[in-house]
Protein backbone atom coordinates (compact mmCIF):
# COMPACT_ATOMS: atom_id res chain seq x y z
CA UNK A 1 0.00 0.00 0.00
CA UNK A 2 1.24 3.57 -0.25
CA UNK A 3 0.37 7.09 -0.65
CA UNK A 4 0.44 8.92 -4.10
CA UNK A 5 -0.62 12.49 -3.96
CA UNK A 6 -1.01 13.82 -7.09
CA UNK A 7 -0.97 18.00 -7.52
CA UNK A 8 -3.58 18.46 -4.82
CA UNK A 9 -4.66 21.67 -4.57
CA UNK A 10 -7.31 23.62 -2.58
CA UNK A 11 -8.07 27.26 -3.33
CA UNK A 12 -4.76 29.66 -2.77
CA UNK A 13 -4.02 27.51 0.53
CA UNK A 14 -2.80 24.63 -1.40
CA UNK A 15 -1.38 24.12 -4.72
CA UNK A 16 -0.23 21.29 -7.27
CA UNK A 17 1.69 19.41 -4.39
CA UNK A 18 2.70 15.82 -5.16
CA UNK A 19 4.50 13.26 -3.29
CA UNK A 20 4.42 9.56 -2.54
CA UNK A 21 4.98 7.40 0.49
CA UNK A 22 5.04 3.33 1.03
CA UNK A 23 3.07 2.00 4.03
CA UNK A 24 5.81 2.00 6.94
CA UNK A 25 6.93 5.31 6.81
CA UNK A 26 6.69 7.50 9.08
CA UNK A 27 6.05 11.41 6.76
CA UNK A 28 6.19 14.68 8.30
CA UNK A 29 4.17 17.82 6.68
CA UNK A 30 6.65 20.88 7.52
CA UNK A 31 6.59 24.64 6.63
CA UNK A 32 6.27 27.71 8.50
CA UNK A 33 2.66 28.81 9.98
CA UNK A 34 0.44 29.18 7.08
CA UNK A 35 2.76 27.24 4.84
CA UNK A 36 -0.50 25.09 4.13
CA UNK A 37 0.08 22.17 6.54
CA UNK A 38 -3.26 21.63 8.05
CA UNK A 39 -4.71 22.26 4.23
CA UNK A 40 -2.62 19.53 3.42
CA UNK A 41 -3.52 17.26 5.98
CA UNK A 42 -7.10 17.80 5.03
CA UNK A 43 -7.26 17.69 1.40
CA UNK A 44 -5.35 14.65 1.64
CA UNK A 45 -7.74 12.29 4.82
CA UNK A 46 -10.89 14.08 2.23
CA UNK A 47 -12.41 16.49 4.79
CA UNK A 48 -11.47 19.29 2.39
CA UNK A 49 -12.53 18.23 -1.39
CA UNK A 50 -9.53 18.99 -3.42
CA UNK A 51 -10.02 21.74 -6.19
CA UNK A 52 -8.05 20.17 -8.54
CA UNK A 53 -5.34 16.83 -8.17
CA UNK A 54 -6.09 13.74 -6.07
CA UNK A 55 -4.91 11.38 -2.89
CA UNK A 56 -4.72 7.92 -3.34
CA UNK A 57 -3.93 5.23 -0.85
CA UNK A 58 -4.23 1.47 -1.29
CA UNK A 59 -4.77 2.37 -4.67
CA UNK A 60 -8.24 4.24 -3.47
CA UNK A 61 -9.24 7.79 -4.46
CA UNK A 62 -9.75 9.33 -0.77
CA UNK A 63 -12.05 12.58 -1.42
CA UNK A 64 -14.56 9.72 -3.79
CA UNK A 65 -14.97 7.27 -0.29
CA UNK A 66 -17.99 7.77 1.41
CA UNK A 67 -17.26 9.14 5.20
CA UNK A 68 -17.77 5.69 7.05
CA UNK A 69 -14.76 4.17 4.26
CA UNK A 70 -12.54 7.08 5.00
CA UNK A 71 -13.23 6.84 9.04
CA UNK A 72 -12.60 2.95 8.72
CA UNK A 73 -9.37 4.11 6.75
CA UNK A 74 -8.24 6.92 8.38
CA UNK A 75 -7.45 7.99 12.14
CA UNK A 76 -7.20 11.37 12.33
CA UNK A 77 -6.02 13.96 15.22
CA UNK A 78 -7.18 17.48 14.64
CA UNK A 79 -4.91 20.20 15.14
CA UNK A 80 -6.29 21.84 18.49
CA UNK A 81 -9.60 20.01 19.33
CA UNK A 82 -11.24 21.70 22.21
CA UNK A 83 -12.51 19.71 25.25
CA UNK A 84 -16.43 20.99 25.76
CA UNK A 85 -18.22 18.74 27.59
CA UNK A 86 -17.26 17.86 31.51
CA UNK A 87 -17.66 13.90 30.51
CA UNK A 88 -14.87 11.48 31.56
CA UNK A 89 -12.01 10.49 29.48
CA UNK A 90 -13.03 6.81 29.98
CA UNK A 91 -16.38 7.87 28.23
CA UNK A 92 -14.97 9.87 25.92
CA UNK A 93 -12.40 7.03 24.21
CA UNK A 94 -15.84 4.92 24.29
CA UNK A 95 -17.48 7.33 22.17
CA UNK A 96 -14.30 7.29 19.81
CA UNK A 97 -15.35 4.06 19.34
CA UNK A 98 -18.13 5.20 16.65
CA UNK A 99 -18.19 3.70 13.43
CA UNK A 100 -15.02 1.54 13.58
CA UNK A 101 -14.69 -1.93 12.63
CA UNK A 102 -12.63 -4.09 15.12
CA UNK A 103 -11.08 -6.76 15.77
CA UNK A 104 -11.42 -6.87 19.35
CA UNK A 105 -13.83 -5.75 21.90
CA UNK A 106 -14.55 -2.36 22.68
CA UNK A 107 -13.25 -2.21 26.11
CA UNK A 108 -9.73 -4.23 25.00
CA UNK A 109 -9.20 -1.80 22.36
CA UNK A 110 -9.89 1.30 24.55
CA UNK A 111 -7.16 -0.87 26.56
CA UNK A 112 -4.94 -1.17 24.14
CA UNK A 113 -5.11 3.21 23.39
CA UNK A 114 -4.93 3.46 27.14
CA UNK A 115 -1.23 1.30 27.77
CA UNK A 116 0.25 3.20 24.60
CA UNK A 117 -0.24 6.29 25.85
CA UNK A 118 0.09 5.87 29.58
CA UNK A 119 -3.29 7.80 30.57
CA UNK A 120 -4.94 4.88 32.60
CA UNK A 121 -4.64 7.83 35.53
CA UNK A 122 -7.36 10.25 33.98
CA UNK A 123 -9.63 7.46 33.08
CA UNK A 124 -12.22 9.02 35.98
CA UNK A 125 -11.99 12.28 35.27
CA UNK A 126 -13.33 15.28 33.32
CA UNK A 127 -11.43 15.59 30.01
CA UNK A 128 -11.93 19.32 30.81
CA UNK A 129 -9.84 18.92 34.21
CA UNK A 130 -7.15 17.95 32.19
CA UNK A 131 -3.98 19.97 31.49
CA UNK A 132 -3.10 20.59 27.66
CA UNK A 133 -0.52 18.03 27.16
CA UNK A 134 -2.50 15.68 29.14
CA UNK A 135 -5.88 16.37 27.04
CA UNK A 136 -3.46 15.92 24.27
CA UNK A 137 -2.26 12.81 24.91
CA UNK A 138 -6.03 11.48 25.79
CA UNK A 139 -7.33 13.08 22.37
CA UNK A 140 -3.89 11.43 20.28
CA UNK A 141 -5.22 7.55 21.92
CA UNK A 142 -8.70 8.33 20.88
CA UNK A 143 -7.50 8.94 16.92
CA UNK A 144 -5.45 5.52 17.75
CA UNK A 145 -8.76 3.78 18.13
CA UNK A 146 -9.51 1.44 15.38
CA UNK A 147 -6.12 0.48 14.29
CA UNK A 148 -6.86 1.44 11.30
CA UNK A 149 -3.96 1.51 8.16
CA UNK A 150 -3.46 5.27 7.85
CA UNK A 151 -2.92 7.73 10.47
CA UNK A 152 -2.84 11.49 9.96
CA UNK A 153 -1.97 13.95 13.10
CA UNK A 154 -2.09 17.60 12.96
CA UNK A 155 0.87 18.45 15.32
CA UNK A 156 0.85 15.58 17.52
CA UNK A 157 3.27 16.98 19.81
CA UNK A 158 2.16 20.02 20.34
CA UNK A 159 1.44 21.43 24.53
CA UNK A 160 3.29 18.02 25.25
CA UNK A 161 6.63 17.90 27.40
CA UNK A 162 9.84 17.03 26.54
CA UNK A 163 9.08 13.13 27.71
CA UNK A 164 6.06 13.10 26.14
CA UNK A 165 6.80 14.64 22.50
CA UNK A 166 9.53 11.53 22.78
CA UNK A 167 6.97 9.29 24.16
CA UNK A 168 4.50 10.17 20.99
CA UNK A 169 7.16 10.42 18.25
CA UNK A 170 8.45 6.96 19.10
CA UNK A 171 5.08 5.50 19.06
CA UNK A 172 4.56 7.05 15.95
CA UNK A 173 7.51 5.55 14.68
CA UNK A 174 7.05 2.36 16.27
CA UNK A 175 3.11 2.00 14.70
CA UNK A 176 4.92 3.09 11.09
CA UNK A 177 7.50 0.13 11.66
CA UNK A 178 4.80 -2.13 11.90
CA UNK A 179 3.46 -1.31 8.49
CA UNK A 180 1.30 2.03 9.09
CA UNK A 181 0.82 4.75 7.31
CA UNK A 182 1.58 8.17 9.05
CA UNK A 183 1.62 11.37 8.03
CA UNK A 184 2.39 14.08 10.60
CA UNK A 185 2.41 17.95 10.50
CA UNK A 186 5.00 18.94 12.10
CA UNK A 187 6.67 22.43 14.12
CA UNK A 188 9.55 21.31 15.66
CA UNK A 189 12.24 20.11 12.84
CA UNK A 190 14.46 18.44 15.32
CA UNK A 191 11.89 16.20 15.88
CA UNK A 192 11.19 16.32 12.45
CA UNK A 193 14.53 15.54 11.13
CA UNK A 194 15.37 12.44 13.96
CA UNK A 195 12.21 10.44 13.49
CA UNK A 196 10.72 11.01 10.02
CA UNK A 197 11.49 8.57 7.17
CA UNK A 198 10.06 11.14 4.95
CA UNK A 199 9.75 15.05 5.13
CA UNK A 200 7.52 17.43 3.13
CA UNK A 201 8.05 20.87 3.11
CA UNK A 202 5.55 23.27 2.04
CA UNK A 203 5.70 27.32 1.63
CA UNK A 204 2.78 29.77 0.88
CA UNK A 205 0.86 26.55 0.05
CA UNK A 206 3.56 25.21 -2.54
CA UNK A 207 5.95 22.67 -2.34
CA UNK A 208 9.17 23.43 -1.63
CA UNK A 209 10.62 19.71 -1.46
CA UNK A 210 9.85 15.91 -0.62
CA UNK A 211 12.07 13.35 0.48
CA UNK A 212 14.14 12.33 3.21
CA UNK A 213 15.12 14.64 5.62
CA UNK A 214 18.46 15.20 4.84
CA UNK A 215 17.84 15.98 1.46
CA UNK A 216 14.32 18.28 2.55
CA UNK A 217 15.96 20.40 5.03
CA UNK A 218 19.15 22.26 3.33
CA UNK A 219 20.03 25.77 4.32
CA UNK A 220 18.58 27.15 0.94
CA UNK A 221 14.97 25.03 2.20
CA UNK A 222 15.22 27.26 5.44
CA UNK A 223 16.14 30.41 4.18
CA UNK A 224 13.69 30.29 1.92
CA UNK A 225 10.64 28.07 4.23
CA UNK A 226 11.70 29.82 7.44
CA UNK A 227 13.38 32.34 6.96
CA UNK A 228 16.02 31.31 8.89
CA UNK A 229 19.71 30.23 9.11
CA UNK A 230 20.70 26.83 11.19
CA UNK A 231 22.79 24.26 12.37
CA UNK A 232 23.13 20.74 12.64
CA UNK A 233 24.29 19.05 15.92
CA UNK A 234 24.55 15.52 15.00
CA UNK A 235 25.45 13.09 17.98
CA UNK A 236 25.21 9.29 18.36
CA UNK A 237 21.40 10.18 19.75
CA UNK A 238 20.37 12.18 16.44
CA UNK A 239 20.77 15.38 15.36
CA UNK A 240 19.13 18.96 16.29
CA UNK A 241 18.77 21.89 14.62
CA UNK A 242 20.43 24.85 16.46
CA UNK A 243 18.88 27.83 14.67
CA UNK A 244 20.68 31.00 14.07
CA UNK A 245 19.41 34.44 16.40
CA UNK A 246 17.71 36.56 14.24
CA UNK A 247 18.86 39.95 12.73
CA UNK A 248 17.53 42.18 14.76
CA UNK A 249 15.47 45.64 12.74
CA UNK A 250 17.75 48.36 12.72
CA UNK B 1 -25.46 9.85 37.94
CA UNK B 2 -25.95 6.92 40.35
CA UNK B 3 -28.88 4.77 40.52
CA UNK B 4 -29.88 6.37 43.66
CA UNK B 5 -30.20 9.58 42.13
CA UNK B 6 -31.83 8.09 39.23
CA UNK B 7 -34.73 6.56 41.39
CA UNK B 8 -35.46 9.50 43.61
CA UNK B 9 -35.87 11.52 40.20
CA UNK B 10 -38.48 8.88 39.37
CA UNK B 11 -39.83 8.85 42.47
CA UNK B 12 -40.01 12.77 42.56
CA UNK B 13 -41.74 12.31 39.09
CA UNK B 14 -44.63 9.52 40.39
CA UNK B 15 -45.05 12.21 43.48
CA UNK B 16 -46.11 14.97 41.57
CA UNK B 17 -48.04 12.97 39.36
CA UNK B 18 -49.69 11.88 41.95
CA UNK B 19 -50.20 15.34 43.43
CA UNK B 20 -51.40 16.85 40.37
CA UNK B 21 -54.37 14.84 39.83
CA UNK B 22 -55.47 15.02 43.59
CA UNK B 23 -54.84 18.37 43.36
CA UNK B 24 -57.98 20.85 42.54
CA UNK B 25 -59.59 24.06 42.90
CA UNK B 26 -62.15 22.75 45.31
CA UNK B 27 -59.80 20.86 47.91
CA UNK B 28 -56.82 18.16 48.25
CA UNK B 29 -58.26 14.89 47.07
CA UNK B 30 -60.90 12.77 45.46
CA UNK B 31 -63.81 12.42 48.23
CA UNK B 32 -64.24 16.55 47.83
CA UNK B 33 -65.44 15.64 43.76
CA UNK B 34 -68.75 14.14 45.14
CA UNK B 35 -70.46 12.14 42.21
CA UNK B 36 -69.02 13.67 39.39
CA UNK B 37 -65.35 12.21 40.93
CA UNK B 38 -65.04 9.57 37.87
CA UNK B 39 -65.57 11.87 35.39
CA UNK B 40 -63.12 15.09 36.55
CA UNK B 41 -60.92 12.77 37.38
CA UNK B 42 -60.60 10.83 33.79
CA UNK B 43 -61.50 13.47 31.47
CA UNK B 44 -60.12 16.71 33.44
CA UNK B 45 -57.75 15.94 35.77
CA UNK B 46 -56.03 13.34 33.90
CA UNK B 47 -56.08 14.50 30.61
CA UNK B 48 -54.48 17.98 31.69
CA UNK B 49 -51.81 16.07 34.17
CA UNK B 50 -50.72 13.79 31.14
CA UNK B 51 -50.78 16.87 28.93
CA UNK B 52 -48.29 19.18 31.10
CA UNK B 53 -46.18 15.54 31.27
CA UNK B 54 -45.41 14.76 27.56
CA UNK B 55 -45.07 18.86 27.11
CA UNK B 56 -42.40 18.72 29.84
CA UNK B 57 -40.70 15.72 28.31
CA UNK B 58 -40.68 17.00 24.89
CA UNK B 59 -39.74 20.46 25.60
CA UNK B 60 -36.89 18.86 27.94
CA UNK B 61 -35.84 16.32 25.70
CA UNK B 62 -35.66 18.88 22.59
CA UNK B 63 -33.91 21.59 25.17
CA UNK B 64 -31.12 18.49 26.15
CA UNK B 65 -30.88 17.85 22.03
CA UNK B 66 -30.24 21.23 20.92
CA UNK B 67 -27.87 21.95 23.68
CA UNK B 68 -26.33 19.34 22.79
CA UNK B 69 -26.29 19.64 19.15
CA UNK B 70 -24.99 23.43 19.08
CA UNK B 71 -22.43 22.63 22.62
CA UNK B 72 -24.05 25.48 23.90
CA UNK B 73 -25.72 25.35 27.48
CA UNK B 74 -27.79 28.03 26.76
CA UNK B 75 -29.55 26.85 23.27
CA UNK B 76 -33.00 25.89 24.11
CA UNK B 77 -36.36 25.20 21.95
CA UNK B 78 -37.27 29.06 21.25
CA UNK B 79 -33.58 29.32 19.38
CA UNK B 80 -34.70 27.38 16.05
CA UNK B 81 -37.81 29.31 15.29
CA UNK B 82 -39.77 26.35 15.38
CA UNK B 83 -42.01 27.73 18.73
CA UNK B 84 -42.56 31.13 16.73
CA UNK B 85 -43.37 29.60 13.41
CA UNK B 86 -45.75 26.96 15.31
CA UNK B 87 -47.21 29.90 16.94
CA UNK B 88 -47.38 32.35 13.95
CA UNK B 89 -49.52 29.47 11.88
CA UNK B 90 -51.53 29.35 14.60
CA UNK B 91 -52.24 32.78 14.98
CA UNK B 92 -52.73 32.98 11.15
CA UNK B 93 -55.48 30.95 11.13
CA UNK B 94 -57.50 32.63 14.18
CA UNK B 95 -57.04 35.72 12.63
CA UNK B 96 -58.37 34.95 9.57
CA UNK B 97 -61.58 32.97 10.87
CA UNK B 98 -61.58 30.22 8.41
CA UNK B 99 -63.87 27.57 9.59
CA UNK B 100 -61.80 24.61 10.01
CA UNK B 101 -62.98 21.07 8.44
CA UNK B 102 -61.81 19.29 11.91
CA UNK B 103 -60.73 19.38 15.28
CA UNK B 104 -57.43 18.18 14.30
CA UNK B 105 -57.18 20.93 11.46
CA UNK B 106 -55.52 23.70 13.69
CA UNK B 107 -52.96 21.72 15.24
CA UNK B 108 -52.03 19.72 11.82
CA UNK B 109 -51.35 23.79 10.53
CA UNK B 110 -49.37 24.52 13.45
CA UNK B 111 -47.23 21.63 13.25
CA UNK B 112 -46.96 22.39 9.43
CA UNK B 113 -45.71 26.43 10.27
CA UNK B 114 -43.49 24.36 12.93
CA UNK B 115 -41.55 22.48 9.68
CA UNK B 116 -42.04 25.83 7.54
CA UNK B 117 -39.55 27.80 10.17
CA UNK B 118 -37.55 24.63 9.88
CA UNK B 119 -37.21 24.81 6.12
CA UNK B 120 -36.81 28.86 6.68
CA UNK B 121 -34.03 27.54 9.04
CA UNK B 122 -32.07 25.22 6.07
CA UNK B 123 -32.25 28.29 3.91
CA UNK B 124 -31.11 30.88 5.83
CA UNK B 125 -27.84 29.06 7.12
CA UNK B 126 -27.78 27.62 3.16
CA UNK B 127 -27.70 23.92 4.60
CA UNK B 128 -24.51 24.49 6.43
CA UNK B 129 -24.75 22.97 9.89
CA UNK B 130 -22.44 24.70 11.86
CA UNK B 131 -23.53 25.73 15.27
CA UNK B 132 -22.77 29.06 15.35
CA UNK B 133 -24.73 29.86 11.65
CA UNK B 134 -27.97 27.99 12.70
CA UNK B 135 -28.17 29.86 15.62
CA UNK B 136 -28.21 33.07 13.90
CA UNK B 137 -30.47 31.88 11.57
CA UNK B 138 -32.37 30.22 14.18
CA UNK B 139 -32.96 33.61 15.59
CA UNK B 140 -33.40 35.33 12.79
CA UNK B 141 -36.63 32.85 12.23
CA UNK B 142 -37.58 34.00 15.69
CA UNK B 143 -37.58 37.37 15.51
CA UNK B 144 -39.25 37.40 12.24
CA UNK B 145 -42.00 35.09 13.21
CA UNK B 146 -42.47 36.92 16.69
CA UNK B 147 -42.94 39.80 14.67
CA UNK B 148 -45.68 39.13 12.79
CA UNK B 149 -47.26 37.46 15.50
CA UNK B 150 -47.35 40.43 17.50
CA UNK B 151 -48.28 41.80 14.19
CA UNK B 152 -51.59 39.75 13.51
CA UNK B 153 -52.24 40.41 17.66
CA UNK B 154 -52.29 44.13 17.21
CA UNK B 155 -54.42 44.02 13.81
CA UNK B 156 -57.09 41.72 16.06
CA UNK B 157 -60.59 42.35 15.26
CA UNK B 158 -61.51 42.80 19.01
CA UNK B 159 -60.20 43.01 22.73
CA UNK B 160 -61.76 39.75 23.50
CA UNK B 161 -59.52 38.08 20.64
CA UNK B 162 -56.76 39.81 21.31
CA UNK B 163 -57.27 38.55 25.10
CA UNK B 164 -57.98 35.04 24.11
CA UNK B 165 -54.74 34.70 21.33
CA UNK B 166 -52.48 36.41 23.98
CA UNK B 167 -53.49 34.10 26.32
CA UNK B 168 -52.79 30.52 24.39
CA UNK B 169 -49.45 32.41 23.47
CA UNK B 170 -48.76 32.43 26.81
CA UNK B 171 -48.96 28.89 26.93
CA UNK B 172 -51.66 26.67 29.55
CA UNK B 173 -52.77 22.61 29.59
CA UNK B 174 -55.68 24.16 30.98
CA UNK B 175 -59.13 23.02 29.55
CA UNK B 176 -57.58 20.98 26.98
CA UNK B 177 -58.39 17.35 26.50
CA UNK B 178 -57.50 13.45 25.17
CA UNK B 179 -57.42 15.11 21.53
CA UNK B 180 -54.50 17.36 22.89
CA UNK B 181 -52.96 14.12 24.59
CA UNK B 182 -53.41 11.84 21.58
CA UNK B 183 -51.52 14.46 18.92
CA UNK B 184 -48.83 14.51 21.50
CA UNK B 185 -48.01 10.76 21.79
CA UNK B 186 -47.60 10.32 18.20
CA UNK B 187 -44.91 12.99 17.99
CA UNK B 188 -42.95 12.40 20.66
CA UNK B 189 -42.62 8.80 19.78
CA UNK B 190 -41.98 9.52 16.18
CA UNK B 191 -39.24 11.74 17.27
CA UNK B 192 -37.91 9.44 19.93
CA UNK B 193 -37.49 7.03 16.94
CA UNK B 194 -35.51 9.81 14.83
CA UNK B 195 -33.60 10.27 18.06
CA UNK B 196 -32.94 7.06 18.93
CA UNK B 197 -31.43 6.10 15.24
CA UNK B 198 -29.12 9.35 15.16
CA UNK B 199 -28.31 8.53 18.75
CA UNK B 200 -24.44 7.40 17.91
CA UNK B 201 -24.39 11.25 15.86
CA UNK B 202 -26.36 12.52 18.58
CA UNK B 203 -23.75 11.22 21.27
CA UNK B 204 -20.06 12.12 19.19
CA UNK B 205 -21.09 15.77 19.55
CA UNK B 206 -18.91 15.53 22.66
CA UNK B 207 -16.29 15.91 20.21
CA UNK B 208 -15.31 19.25 18.93
CA UNK B 209 -16.29 20.23 14.94
CA UNK B 210 -12.84 19.20 13.60
CA UNK B 211 -12.88 15.58 15.48
CA UNK B 212 -16.54 14.69 14.49
CA UNK B 213 -16.17 15.49 10.71
CA UNK B 214 -13.65 12.47 11.01
CA UNK B 215 -15.85 9.74 12.33
CA UNK B 216 -17.62 8.86 9.32
CA UNK B 217 -20.99 10.82 10.00
CA UNK B 218 -23.16 12.35 6.62
CA UNK B 219 -23.17 15.21 9.19
CA UNK B 220 -26.10 17.56 6.86
CA UNK B 221 -28.11 14.36 6.36
CA UNK B 222 -27.90 13.63 10.06
CA UNK B 223 -27.74 17.39 11.46
CA UNK B 224 -31.35 18.00 9.46
CA UNK B 225 -32.94 14.55 10.63
CA UNK B 226 -32.40 15.60 14.45
CA UNK B 227 -33.52 18.86 13.81
CA UNK B 228 -36.52 17.65 12.63
CA UNK B 229 -37.06 15.06 15.23
CA UNK B 230 -36.63 18.80 17.37
CA UNK B 231 -39.18 20.35 15.48
CA UNK B 232 -41.91 17.21 15.73
CA UNK B 233 -41.69 18.14 19.70
CA UNK B 234 -41.41 21.43 19.48
CA UNK B 235 -44.53 22.34 17.54
CA UNK B 236 -46.89 19.55 19.32
CA UNK B 237 -46.29 21.51 22.39
CA UNK B 238 -46.82 24.73 21.12
CA UNK B 239 -49.98 23.33 18.96
CA UNK B 240 -51.20 21.19 22.13
CA UNK B 241 -50.04 23.91 25.07
CA UNK B 242 -48.81 27.06 23.36
CA UNK B 243 -45.41 28.12 23.97
CA UNK B 244 -43.40 27.52 27.21
CA UNK B 245 -40.16 28.73 27.84
CA UNK B 246 -37.38 27.76 29.55
CA UNK B 247 -38.69 24.33 30.68
CA UNK B 248 -36.89 23.41 27.79
CA UNK B 249 -33.37 25.24 29.07
CA UNK B 250 -34.09 24.16 32.75
CA UNK B 251 -34.61 20.86 32.38
CA UNK B 252 -30.69 20.06 30.83
CA UNK B 253 -29.33 21.62 33.35
CA UNK B 254 -31.14 20.33 36.44
CA UNK B 255 -30.43 17.32 35.11
CA UNK B 256 -26.13 18.41 34.34
CA UNK B 257 -26.84 19.68 38.50
CA UNK B 258 -27.46 15.74 39.22
CA UNK B 259 -24.10 15.09 37.52
CA UNK B 260 -24.94 13.41 34.32
CA UNK B 261 -22.90 14.54 31.36
CA UNK B 262 -23.05 12.08 28.50
CA UNK B 263 -25.14 13.12 26.17
CA UNK B 264 -27.71 10.48 25.86
CA UNK B 265 -28.64 9.64 29.03
CA UNK B 266 -28.61 13.68 29.82
CA UNK B 267 -31.64 13.95 27.19
CA UNK B 268 -33.63 10.84 28.28
CA UNK B 269 -33.05 12.29 31.61
CA UNK B 270 -34.01 16.01 30.81
CA UNK B 271 -37.70 14.47 29.23
CA UNK B 272 -38.00 13.17 32.41
CA UNK B 273 -36.79 16.19 34.77
CA UNK B 274 -38.62 18.49 32.09
CA UNK B 275 -41.83 16.24 32.59
CA UNK B 276 -41.61 16.13 36.05
CA UNK B 277 -40.66 19.67 36.31
CA UNK B 278 -44.07 20.86 34.17
CA UNK B 279 -46.38 18.81 36.22
CA UNK B 280 -45.33 20.18 39.04
CA UNK B 281 -45.73 23.71 37.99
CA UNK B 282 -49.04 23.39 36.64
CA UNK B 283 -50.00 21.93 40.07
CA UNK B 284 -48.77 25.22 41.39
CA UNK B 285 -50.70 26.99 38.16
CA UNK B 286 -53.75 24.83 39.49
CA UNK B 287 -53.65 25.90 42.94
CA UNK B 288 -52.60 29.47 43.18
CA UNK B 289 -55.58 31.57 44.29
CA UNK B 290 -56.27 33.91 41.85
CA UNK B 291 -59.27 34.68 40.03
CA UNK B 292 -58.03 34.10 36.77
CA UNK B 293 -56.07 30.87 36.70
CA UNK B 294 -52.32 32.39 35.84
CA UNK B 295 -50.98 30.65 32.38
CA UNK B 296 -48.27 27.56 32.87
CA UNK B 297 -45.93 29.77 30.51
CA UNK B 298 -45.47 32.78 32.90
CA UNK B 299 -45.04 30.85 36.06
CA UNK B 300 -42.40 28.93 34.21
CA UNK B 301 -40.77 32.17 32.93
CA UNK B 302 -40.81 33.28 36.53
CA UNK B 303 -38.64 30.12 37.82
CA UNK B 304 -36.82 30.21 34.42
CA UNK B 305 -35.27 33.19 34.40
CA UNK B 306 -33.83 33.67 37.76
CA UNK B 307 -32.22 30.06 36.64
CA UNK B 308 -30.53 31.74 33.35
CA UNK B 309 -29.34 34.87 35.65
CA UNK B 310 -27.75 32.54 37.88
CA UNK B 311 -26.11 30.21 35.02
CA UNK B 312 -24.83 33.66 33.50
CA UNK B 313 -23.51 35.16 36.79
CA UNK B 314 -21.82 31.49 37.06
CA UNK B 315 -20.50 31.39 33.91
CA UNK B 316 -19.07 35.33 34.22
CA UNK B 317 -17.25 34.57 37.82
CA UNK B 318 -16.06 31.25 37.04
Amino acid sequence: MSLVCEELSFGARLQQVSFSAATGQLVGIIGANGAGKTTLLQALTGQLAPTTGRATFANATIAQLAPLEQRRLIGFLPQNPAAHSDITVAHFLRSGLVNLSLRQSPSAEVKRVVALLNIHDYLARPLTQLSGGEQRRVQLARALLGDQPWLACDEPTASLDLHYQLHVMQLLKRLAQQGKMITVALHDLSLAARFCDQLVLLNKGHLVAAGEPATVLTDDNLASAFGISARWLCTEQGVALLPSLLKQPS
Amino acid sequence: MGRLTLAALVLFIIAVMALHTLLGSTGWGMAVLGDNAAMIFYELRLPRMLLALLNGIALGVAGAVLQVLFRNPLAEPGITGVASGSALAVVLVLYSGLVLPSLWALPAIGMLGGLLSLIALWLIAGGNTSGFRLILAGVAVASLAGALVALVLNLAPNPFAYLEWSLWLLGSVANRGWEQVLLMLPNIVLAGAVLYWQRNYVDAHIFDVATLATLGFRQRFATWWVLLAVTLLISASVVTAGVIGFIGLLAPHAVRLLGEHRPLPLIALSGLCGGGLLVLIDAVVKTIPTTVELQLGVVAAFLGAPWLIYLLAKQRFA
